[in-house]
């Protein structure tokens, strides 16, 4: 997982990225990524295509644009905010096309670190019970 | 206790008034103004002369506007009115207020007309569990409005209302003198602007400004297209009748658009509290009405696959290829205090993704929309075996993983109670109910006819069928309680039975799951004095020890789990009990004008003689509204069979004739009659 927005970047850049493999085929296009940054704007252009990502400072005509402060992106790139709420509280900016920014930062920005697969939830869980009903037998 | 409400809506924006027009302000209530998941008025209240007004009449015109016509004083007073009011609400977009004073006198008349107004910008979930806000709310006067305004960060809502007459306005209102002639009138037209968001520079485009600025049908043209587009009944039951064109313009009402696909609207769940997309109930409500507004199918599955779930979140509770179960725009959702962006917790919604693309497909032979999903679908059937099956016994069960406010049951009987043992007792989670096993079974079975005829993937139809059929030769062995003749309503984590009778067995009969030798006494069960009400099916039996008549999960009848039994009833050859279900519910339509509500008591028909409303805030619901349309597909036997639809019909006592005519589907459009005396009549192609 990445430690920051602009490692993410970079992991995808070199298409390091898990999510990647999980982009729809309608996911293609340029997403101009706008990072707020005490005073400065750094710009980055993100190109989508046939699950690959192309990354630089520098491109043409974006289909959607996404703006944000580092610090509310880097929490996102480490999975301790989610895109959609980001948004809907206008920590994030989204122009032009919503599904293709939605596509970007719902799928190639990870989520939470400490989540559980359901699987070890149930089993984790059904253990701590059995210790606990096994304490309260022996009393 | 709650006073009667009246409301207009137009997708998700939506006003909830009193009988007089008036909004008064609530905590525990949604009375006022909404928009995405935010209430923009919680004061609205007209007076004259200092005196609230009484309603002479009321004029429910459509489902977007509202005429109100009031007289000053208290109904005693009514004859001496030397003045009235017309109040002329409606909805699009804004909300709008047309006032009209008219003086009845031989005498000039002096009037003080005063809208008192405010908004408290609460959160729905604010509403449902009262909190105060984090945020700061403040008020201007600017240019002729008064706007009223929320900040939390960099969140903001606002509320402009203006006014086309010259007002005196303060921070809580607008007042209007008015010298008017003998025999004259006034008028004034107040606009109510929700905004979000509101852009702050020039070149702003926000999805929120992109979102108001789309292009839209007006709201009237809008409806008399969809019911210009929905096959045509001619029956000789009047309440057939009735509840047939009530669902319809419901329907149509109950519709919204999503930000990421404004131009088709779909289903939500129903209000005031559920103006939204739900997973299970917007794909219950598109199966329902495939035969009659197949359109509502594709917008859904569409944005269902769009959200579908990538990783993993205990707070959200999603996993990969997970269908979502309820997504919400406000404050609490925004700030992730509440999990809805979306929320995942539903157990039923990713086998239902792939029964809701299979049934469309037969419907409408849309195989472009089915060869787009093919990757969701799998990610989707995946998903029951990867992620759903949470003890590895081949059962799709549900624990929740947000315990702040996540859901206890994650089947479509959600509350807390809604899953019990016989005796009454609380079964351990997870829970396996007996229904997601039935989605689950029907889902591979589906999606392993889509392998084969559409997506070209022979040995994957193969491997589903096996799955399929091993699950069920399983879940007969498992399940079935060979005391009782029934199928448990779930398992516990111990493999357990759990024993109650409920009417998930019902959903059984509509999957297909159950062995054709006990579908018998799953029947007998259902239309038994048990379960049978004489209004409906019970959503749990009259002998289990938490049945309770007025228990929302726990013993009322719900018209959506109806049409769902008796459209498995039909399957398993029950025609006469199918119709039987759908003769009783469509009766007790009668008592509610034809729009059934979400739930009705389960007392016994005999005792109270009228289905009992139970006390629930929703009104109109999605999938009651959606249920009497499948009743009529399951009177008349409605299957699509390749380039044909198929009938079957088989009418209850009360009913004698119905006529379903211009029913579209992959046929193009075509007709279905259905005789009581047994005359059964072919379908006619119309072209």
């Amino acid at each position: 997982m990445a430690g920051s927005v602009a490692e993410l970047l970079d992991k995808l850049g070199r298409n390091q990225n898990p999510g990647l493999r999980e982009l729809p085929a309608w996911a293609q296009g340029t997403i101009r990524l706008d990072i707020r940054d005490e005073g400065q704007v750094e710009q980055w252009f993100i190109t989508l295509n046939k699950g690959k990502a192309q990354v630089s400072t520098a491109g043409g005509e974006p289909k959607a644009i996404l703006c944000g402060k580092r610090s509310v992106l880097d929490l996102m790139a480490r999975g301790e905010t989610k895109f959609s709420p980001a948004v809907f509280r206008a920590d994030l900016i989204v122009e032009g096309d919503l599904r293709l920014a939605d596509a970007f930062g719902r799928i190639l920005f990870p989520g939470p670190p400490m989540a559980h697969h359901p699987r070890d939830f149930a089993r984790e869980e059904g253990a701590k019970r059995d210790r606990e009903d096994r304490e309260h037998s022996g009393r | 206790m709650i006073e009667k409400t009246v409301s207009i809506l137009d997708g998700n924006t939506f006003v909830v008034t009193n009988e007089q027009g008036d909004v008064s302000p609530s905590r525990v209530y949604p009375t006022g103004l909404f928009s995405f998941d935010t209430r923009f008025l919680s004061t609205w209240q007209l007076s004259l002369n200092g005196e609230r007004l009484s309603v002479l009449s009321r004029d429910d015109l459509q489902y977007f506007e509202r005429h109100f016509f009031l007289v000053p004083g208290e109904p005693t007073h009514y004859v001496d009115a030397k003045v009235s009011v017309i109040r002329e609400q409606s909805i699009c977009q804004d909300f709008i207020e047309r006032l009209t004073v008219l003086n009845h006198d031989l005498e000039p008349a002096h009037f003080t007309l005063r809208v008192e107004m405010g908004t408290d910008f609460a959160d729905l979930f604010e509403i449902k569990d009262v909190r105060d806000k984090t945020g700061t709310t403040s008020v201007f006067q600017e240019g002729g409005n008064l706007r009223f305004r929320y900040e939390r960060g960099e969140f903001r809502r606002d509320t402009v209302i203006s006014s086309t007459a010259e007002a005196e306005i303060d921070d809580a209102g607008m007042t209007f003198d008015i010298h008017l002639e003998p025999r004259s009138s006034w008028r004034t037209e107040l606009h109510v602007q929700p905004v979000i968001q509101e852009a702050t520079g020039d070149g702003d485009r926000t999805i929120w400004s992109a979102y108001r600025s789309r292009s839209r049908p007006k709201v009237r043209q809008d409806l008399e297209r969809w019911l210009k587009r929905a096959p045509t009944l001619i029956c000789d039951y009047e309440p057939l009748q009735t509840v047939y064109e009530r669902s319809l313009i419901d329907l149509a009402a109950m519709r919204y658009a999503s930000l990421t696909n404004p131009s088709s609207p779909l289903p939500t769940a129903g209000l005031p509290w559920f103006m939204t997309i739900f997973g299970r109930d917007s794909m219950f409500i598109c199966l329902q009405a495939l035969p009659f507004a197949p359109q509502l199918t594709p917008p859904v599955l569409r944005l269902l696959a769009l959200l579908q779930g990538v990783t993993l979140d205990d707070f959200e509770e999603e996993e990969p290829g997970k269908i979502l179960h309820e997504f919400r725009y406000g404050e609490s959702a925004a700030f992730e205090e509440q999990p809805h962006t979306p929320y995942y917790g539903s157990a039923d919604a990713t086998p239902l993704f792939v029964i809701l693309l299979d049934e469309y497909e037969r419907w409408t032979g849309d195989s472009t929309l089915i060869r787009r999903l093919e990757p969701n679908a799998r990610k989707a059937l995946d998903w029951i075996d990867e992620y759903g099956d949470l003890l590895g016994n081949g059962y799709l069960s549900y624990f929740r993983r947000n315990t702040i406010n996540g859901l206890e049951n994650q089947c479509w009987k959600d509350s807390w109670d809604g899953i019990s043992y016989h005796d009454g007792r609380l079964p351990r989670p997870p829970r396996a109910t007996c229904e997601l096993q039935g989605y689950a079974y029907d889902a591979k079975i589906r999606g392993a006819r889509l392998a084969r005829e559409c997506w070209n993937d022979p040995a994957y139809a193969d491997r589903l069928e096996r799955q399929a059929a091993e699950l069920k030769e399983r879940f007969n062995r498992d399940f079935w309680i060979p005391e009782r003749e029934y199928f448990a309503l779930g398992l516990d984590p111990d493999g357990k039975p759990v024993d109650a009778l409920a009417s998930n067995i019902g959903h059984l009969l509509w999957s297909g799951i159950v062995e054709p030798a006990r579908a018998k006494k799953v029947a007998q069960h259902l239309l038994g004095p048990h379960m049978f009400s004489g209004w409906g099916v019970r959503t749990l039996a009259s002998t289990e020890a938490r049945y309770n008549p007025v228990g929302y999960h726990v013993g009322t009848v719900w018209p959506f789990d109806n049409s769902i039994i008796a459209w498995g009833l039909r399957r398993y050859g029950f025609r006469e009990e199918a119709a039987r279900v759908a003769e009783a519910v469509i009766q007790a339509s009668a008592y509610f004008h034809g729009r059934l509500p979400e739930a009705f008591a389960g007392y016994d028909r005999t005792l109270t003689n009228y289905p009992v409303e139970y006390p629930t805030a929703c009104s109109p619901q999605g999938w009651s509204a959606g249920a009497p349309l499948l009743f009529l597909r399951s009177m008349l036997g409605l299957e699509p069979h390749e380039n044909h639809l198929a009938t079957d019909p088989v009418l209850p006592p009360s009913i004698r004739r119905i006529e379903l005519l211009d029913i579209p589907g992959r046929w193009g459009r075509t007709n279905a009659f259905g005789l009581r005396s047994g005359h059964h009549q072919r379908p006619q192609a119309l072209r």
